[in-house]
């Protein structure tokens, strides 16, 4: 719901607080959460810097829009937006074989019970904007945060590389 | 990977058999012409409560002006960045639309390819729903705004992807690969930072307004409405848009010259792999040839792991880990492609075996049994081709674009099963002249 709030249709709160304007910090941004899996998940965060604007400053405007919710919440008409796209997706996805198939297995594989979309559906539309808040503000910490920067090499044989930027990895400090 | 590849393609055969059995009896495509001019293909299918429309216009980019290159595009994009006010209705910004379009649970896009320019719906059929999607794109499709705000902030965004596209090499060697193929006709063409600059909204106004015409409206319906009920969300889309009698005719795209000779581009590129495209200009999907050439293409480059260029390049001489070629024939004949990635210092190598492969190939044709294989593959899976909506719906709108029987998906295995070896060869030498072809090289270290 987080993720959907924050990136799941044109206008949500990624495209309005950072891509949109003549100072928009970023050229593209979004999030998204690995719904399922045998391991932890993570939560992305990830956008393109516009021209002119550092990556910090596209990370901090990345994680002001999380505290923002965590600190605010979210509203009831994003909710209720978020819960009638899920709805209308779960006949969408049923016009494919192969993803019901695919789905199907998948659940099996991680252990989860094979009726696990519709009982999904149940619970999404139980969560309540608190719940989000609620989440927002404890997944978030800098103990568990990695952050990668990809930085543009030249295509040029001749010209000189940068030196990649290592990966700081859960250092706390970011 | 051969057991995987074993197990995908039994996968597939299970899936065919099932799907077969509700699709043997022909598909029951209904076809009509609306008063307002548009060509109407409908598929009933009320298993689902949804419904699936794509609209298509001769608005593709072929249509660019000279010099503005992404003018198709720009247009279709920006239909989604707000419309404008018409009589009690209020203006939609983009965010108003996207949170409208998200409150239906309903899923809006236009883009536009070389030929066509394409909208696509997807909508709940529960009745204020489908009221509501029909409605709001009815009023997106005939009242853009086209902001000039939105469109030069669109323009920046376009031009830095442009930019991040082009520290790749495949980006670099299929621009080149376009630009050589088709020597000045719009399909080669691509979209720049000069030709966007030279993109204005009223250019996209003006492309809107001669181009979308219900008169030429070729619309595709897959899902649960009958007849009638299509017809009438079909005129409710439309109603907003000239529907001009007689339809005026546009004028004519010239078509793709042929090459005259060979070309080589070598483009340095400091990459991992070195990227090559060789090819030419293919041919026209009306053409009488399409049936041997797509079976001809399979067992050349199509067929994946099965074809002539994969033996050759990968299996025999581990100079590639994809080989692959296709044609992508338009109302104009697209290019056909020979591509592959190598280690830049095996690119020359690797591009001296696919040449041959191709010259062999165009020369003696297939083997009888390369045949019979390609067409087991081809008429086994074919049932895979319209086993959801969303694919009966490509399907649609392809005949509907090029005007095919509407008999041509029931009688397309047969077709595939009248192809001969002499078909192969003789249609291949009539399109491919492997001694005049372009080949574009990226990062390739000699």
């Amino acid at each position: 719901m987080l993720s959907a709030v924050l990136d799941g249709y044109n206008g949500s709160r990624l495209d309005r607080a950072l891509t949109q304007g003549a100072d928009r910090v970023a050229d593209d941004a979004g999030a998204y959460h690995d719904f399922s899996g045998r391991g932890p998940q993570i939560f992305v965060l990830e956008g393109v810097p516009a021209a002119g604007k550092t990556p910090e400053a596209l990370e901090a405007a990345l994680r002001e829009q999380v505290n923002r919710i965590a600190r605010d919440g979210i509203s009831e008409a994003e909710l209720q937006r978020v819960k009638a796209q899920w709805v209308a997706q779960a006949v969408y996805k049923r016009d494919s074989l192969f993803n019901q198939a695919r789905e199907i297995g998948t659940y099996w594989v991680e252990g989860l019970p094979l009726d696990t979309s519709d009982r999904l559906i149940d619970l999404l539309r139980g969560v309540t904007a608190e719940q989000v808040k609620s989440v927002a503000q404890r997944y978030f910490g800098d103990d568990s945060l990695t952050v990668a920067h990809l930085l543009p090499q030249p295509s040029n044989a001749q010209a000189p590389r940068k030196p990649a930027m290592p990966l700081r990895h859960g250092e706390g400090a970011r | 990977m051969k057991t995987t590849h074993k197990f995908l393609r039994r996968l597939a055969l299970v899936a065919g058999l099932l799907s077969a059995s509700s699709l043997w009896a022909g598909l029951p495509i209904q076809h009509w012409t609306a008063a307002n001019g548009a060509r109407i293909y409908l598929v009933e299918s009320s298993s689902l409560p949804m419904v699936d429309i794509q609209i298509d216009f001769d608005a593709g980019s072929r249509r660019d002006p000279a010099g503005q290159a992404g003018l198709a595009s720009a247009t279709a994009g920006m239909l989604s960045k707000g419309i404008a006010a018409q009589g009690n209705q209020p203006a939609l910004d983009e965010n108003a639309l996207g949170e409208a379009w998200a409150d239906l649970g309903a899923l809006f896009s236009a883009s536009a390819g070389s030929d066509r320019l394409s909208l696509f719906l997807r909508t709940l059929t529960v009745p204020d729903l489908l009221e509501g999607a029909i409605r709001l794109a009815a009023r997106q499709l005939a009242q853009p705004s086209f902001p000039a705000a939105i469109w030069a902030i669109e323009r920046d965004r376009t031009v830095a992807a442009l930019k991040e596209a082009y520290t790749r090499p495949g980006t670099v060697a299929q621009r080149r690969f376009a630009a050589a193929v088709h020597g000045g006709h719009p399909y080669g063409n691509e979209a720049d930072e000069a030709s966007l600059s030279a993109i204005q909204v009223a250019d996209m106004r003006a492309f809107h307004a001669r181009y979308l015409d219900s008169c030429r409206a070729r619309v595709s319906v897959v899902g649960a409405l009958n007849r009638a009920q299509a017809e009438q969300r079909v005129l409710q889309l439309l109603a907003g848009l000239p529907a001009s009698k007689p339809c005026p005719s546009l004028p004519a795209v010239a078509e793709v010259p042929a090459l005259t000779q060979a070309q080589t581009v070598r483009v340095p590129f400091d990459s991992a792999q070195a990227h090559v495209l060789m090819g030419q200009p293919g041919y026209k999907r009306n053409d009488p040839d399409f049936f041997a050439l797509t079976v001809g293409n399979y067992i050349l480059g199509g067929g994946g792991f099965v074809s002539r260029l994969t033996e050759q390049v990968r299996e025999k001489r581990g100079l590639s880990y994809s080989v692959y070629s296709y044609f992508a024939p338009g109302l104009h004949a697209g290019p056909f492609a020979v591509g592959l990635q190598t280690r830049p210092d095996q690119a020359d190598q690797a591009l001296q075996v696919a040449r041959e492969v191709v010259r062999t190939f165009v020369a003696e044709g297939p083997t009888e049994a390369e045949l019979k294989a390609a067409k087991d593959n081809l008429i086994g899976s074919f049932p895979l081709r319209l086993d959801s909506n969303r694919k009966l719906l490509d399907n649609l709108a392809n005949m509907a674009w090029h005007q095919l029987p509407l008999d041509y998906l029931d009688t397309w295995t047969q077709a595939v099963d009248r192809v001969t070896v002499q078909d192969i060869r003789a249609a291949f030498q009539r399109k491919l002249q492997p001694e005049r072809m372009v080949t574009v090289m990226v990062g390739a270290k000699p």
